[in-house]
């Protein structure tokens, strides 16, 4: 592989150790554990995101309105891959910040997947009641 | 300080529990998939598996330090690939 193919393969290789890496002083080693816990709890969040998708596109009936089923499904889907993709996102942010003394970054993520959460969960609420009647 | 920390140990059950997630993940899709016949589902089970076991094998570090990055960069590969195998199972 010519040299220059080679470097621009490290250069998109998530595996490769990023140069932030050597920046600024290793943080205190309980901050960095904490910090990959909350990477955990985003992965697992994302999963969770997942099975409801699939749980409610195949085993939840189908409501009068044609799609609902479809769309409510799509949002939890799109909510699982943007809480996975953006999982590493944050863990690396935040493990930049520590190493150089700077203050956490703020997310407005966090507040996309409430708003998202949030309109599938009174969605299910409405046509539930909808349903039922 | 003992190497097998407190934060360490919390660490260590959090890729465990992750890793449980995943498996979980994957079981039922796996049990739609066959029970359905629809053999994305079966994919993703297959790649859910794969990140349950990622999870598995990594965190066993978590009990002395933190993980590496490249070990924590594998496991977010995982969770988006699983992500985007379940929207096309869906899609399909």
């Amino acid at each position: 592989v010519p040299p220059d193919q080679r470097a621009m393969m490290a250069a998109v290789n998530p595996f490769k150790r990023p140069a932030w890496l050597d920046e600024g002083e290793d943080p205190d080693y309980r901050y960095s554990l904490a910090n990959e816990r909350t990477f955990l709890a985003w992965i697992r969040t994302a999963l969770a995101l997942l099975a409801g998708a699939i749980a409610v596109v195949q085993l939840v009936p189908e409501f009068r309105i044609p799609g609902v089923r479809t769309v409510l499904g799509a949002v939890l889907a799109a909510s699982g891959v943007l809480a996975s993709g953006l999982a590493y996102v944050r863990w690396a942010a935040n493990e930049r910040s520590m190493r150089t003394g700077r203050p956490l970054p703020y997310s407005g993520v966090l507040l996309l997947l409430a708003v998202a959460l949030t309109a599938v969960g009174v969605a299910a609420f409405v046509f539930a009641i909808v349903q039922a009647r | 300080m003992s190497d097998r920390s407190f934060p360490g140990t919390r660490t260590f059950l959090a890729w465990r529990r992750t890793a449980l997630t995943a498996a979980t993940f994957a079981a039922l899709a796996l049990r739609l998939g066959l029970a359905q016949r629809r053999p994305w589902d079966v994919v993703v089970a297959v790649v859910a598996a794969l990140m349950a076991g990622a999870a598995f094998v990594h965190g066993r570090r978590s009990a002395d330090r933190a993980v590496s990055q490249q070990s924590v960069a594998l496991l977010a590969a995982c969770a988006v690939a699983t992500a985007l195998v379940t929207v096309v199972a869906l899609l399909a």
